[in-house]
């Protein structure tokens, strides 16, 4: 409503949560705001995947809360979907269907969930290949595909479904090198409309362009969180010095 | 096939340790069997006019280069062609074997059309609807079983031992002849149809568990984050693909459950084996019958093989490159 000061689309208090005995999160507290672009950045094993796997009910969790868009995030059927409607999720692996063309990959959710017709749904799926500058791949299969068109592919798979926000986990962990750059200038192009995102990456030199807000975790907790010039130049924490250090000199 | 290395290994019949001894042995047998019972050896012998031991070993000799040509040939034909010479000269070892029953192929003729349009129709019948009935039986055995709910994995388990525990010919009896005490009668048909479907439907059941279970779990998760229900995850997204791996283990229970069919006979269906058992009696034409059906079923069992083959390719395409 205008005038009323609208949800974040992401607020997590006092998150915690255990593998059997471990304790994967600790105490994590964040709010993301409209349009705000976070890189998410640890060692491995952090508990980076599972912050951001928490958000749209991948995860379970058993301590704090989590509200998507106002919404407090429970067990629900009808609230998981609700907010995994408002969520869009990009994933390591991509998890393309295999079994579906690339177009149809992109449709099937449109049909299924937004309940399009079957022809708007393919002109939405196309629209969105067009978004990701692949259309002309829409009637292959997922595995004809590089690894980077196969991840814009992804992409355009969640931005189809209009989400409120993005959450990325590592895109370009499992990609080629000469393939990063076509996934992080997708990323780049959507954070210039305005998107909401998470991304979870190693790519310092990305996350410097293209980071309101950088955070880095360790052993589950969020250690330190900054402006990227800050976070870079002039890191707080000993234990994100040691990260950078390690980090930078790879790059 | 095994994924082929770039060296030519020397076939096994082309190499000497293996060829020698062979055709030492069929020497050696050949020479102890009584040549009355070789009409093909007898003629040898009397064209060479050659009697006795001598006559015996020449005839041995014979059949050995015979033997050794052929596979002399066989060796040197593309792998096709290979495999279609085996065929045909295994199938015609196996005629010749049947030749030598003396079977009456009159009364066989008489007897084909009753066997076919009775017989066959029914075991595939039966067959047919009870695959369907078993798909659907192991679909729905495989959800409950990688299920988070105790009631229908309890159900799911008990059912998949009780039907993989009990031998089918039990099932059949305990549904025709024992359901009728607690008062529900049922006709042979429908009675075979239910075991044979309960029976393969616990088989599958874990083919189609193993089908599902192999597809990662970043579709699920694919699926879920798209905000797909569990219903729309499996039917359109692990279950198409899950096809690909339960497809070929299915037609090989189809093609068994074909045979197994033939249990049904025991209570009294007009099916194939039933046929040929009764039709064999009145003129104790048993051995003549038993290899008519035996036939029958063989020539369905390849015909559904090859259909499967289509099939298998078919859930293949979308994986190919
Ligand atoms: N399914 C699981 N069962 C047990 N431990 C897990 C599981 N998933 C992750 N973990 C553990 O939780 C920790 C955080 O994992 P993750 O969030 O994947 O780390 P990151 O993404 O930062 O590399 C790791 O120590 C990992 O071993
Ligand atoms: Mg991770």
């Amino acid at each position: 409503m205008p005038g009323e000061t609208s949800p974040a689309p992401v607020e997590i208090r006092a998150l915690g949560k255990w593998y059997g005995a471990f304790k994967a999160l600790d105490g994590v507290n964040l709010v993301l705001s409209r349009g705000e672009r976070l890189v998410i950045c640890g060692p491995s094993g952090s508990g980076k995947s599972t912050l951001i796997r928490t958000v749209n009910a991948l995860e379970s969790f058993q301590e704090g809360e989590i509200f998507v868009e106002g919404v407090r995030l429970t067990r629900a059927p009808e609230t998981v979907k609700a907010i995994r409607l408002s969520v869009g999720m990009v994933f390591q692996q991509f998890n393309l269907f295999p079994h579906l063309t690339v177009l149809e990959n992109c449709a099937l959710p449109l049909r299924l969930v937004r309940r399009l017709p079957g022809a708007a749904a393919a002109e939405r799926a196309m629209a969105y290949l067009e978004k990701v500058r692949i259309p002309e791949q829409a009637a292959k299969h997922p595995a004809q595909l590089s690894g980077g068109q196969q991840q814009r592919v992804a992409i355009a798979r969640a931005l189809a479904m209009e989400p409120k926000l993005m959450l990325f986990d590592e895109p370009t962990s499992a990609l080629d090198p000469e393939m990063v750059k076509e996934v992080l200038d997708t990323l780049l192009a959507l954070a210039g409309e305005g998107m909401t995102m998470a991304v979870v990456t190693h790519e310092m030199g990305f996350a410097r362009e293209f980071a309101d807000r950088v955070l880095f975790m360790d052993g589950g907790r969020i250690i330190e969180a900054a402006a990227p010039t800050q976070f870079f130049s002039d890191p707080q924490q000993a234990r994100t010095r040691a990260f950078l250090r390690q980090v930078l000199r790879r790059d | 096939m095994i994924f082929a290395d770039n060296v030519d290994q020397p076939p096994l019949l082309r190499r000497p340790i293996v060829f020698i001894p062979a055709l030492a042995l069929l020497f050696l047998a050949l020479l102890r069997a009584d040549p009355a019972n070789w009409p093909l050896l007898r003629g040898v012998l009397a064209a060479a006019g050659l009697g006795g031991v001598l006559g015996n070993g020449l005839a041995a000799a014979a059949v050995c280069v015979l033997v050794g040509a052929n596979a002399y040939v066989l060796l040197r034909l593309p792998v096709r062609w290979q495999v279609a010479m085996v065929w045909v000269e295994l199938t015609l070892a196996l005629a010749a074997l049947f030749v030598s029953f003396d079977l009456s192929y009159a009364f066989i003729r008489r007897k084909l059309w009753i066997l076919v349009s009775i017989g066959l129709v029914n075991t595939l019948l039966i067959s047919a609807v009870s695959i369907v009935l078993a798909f659907i039986l192991a679909m729905a055995g495989a959800v409950a079983k990688l299920s988070q709910n105790g009631v229908a994995l309890g159900v799911a388990n008990f059912y998949t031992s009780l039907f993989r525990g009990v031998p089918l010919l039990m099932q059949i009896y305990i549904i025709y002849l024992g359901l009728p005490q607690i008062g529900v009668v049922v006709d042979a048909i429908p009675a075979g149809v239910a075991a044979l479907s309960l029976c393969y439907g616990a088989y599958m059941t874990e083919i189609f568990r193993g089908g599902i279970e192999s597809i990662p779990r970043g579709q699920w998760e694919a699926a879920r984050a798209l905000g797909l229900s569990p219903g729309q995850t499996l039917r359109q997204v692990i279950l198409p693909q899950a096809m690909g791996v339960i497809i070929p283990p299915t037609g090989n229970q189809f093609i068994a459950m074909l045979k197994d069919s033939s249990l049904v006979s025991v209570v009294g269906v007009w099916e194939l084996m039933y046929l040929a058992r009764t039709q064999g009696q009145s003129e104790f034409r048993h051995i003549e019958m038993m290899l008519t059906a035996s036939m029958i079923y063989w020539i369905f069992s390849i015909l559904l093989e090859l259909g499967q083959a289509r099939i298998e390719r078919f859930f293949g395409r979308a994986h190919a490159r």
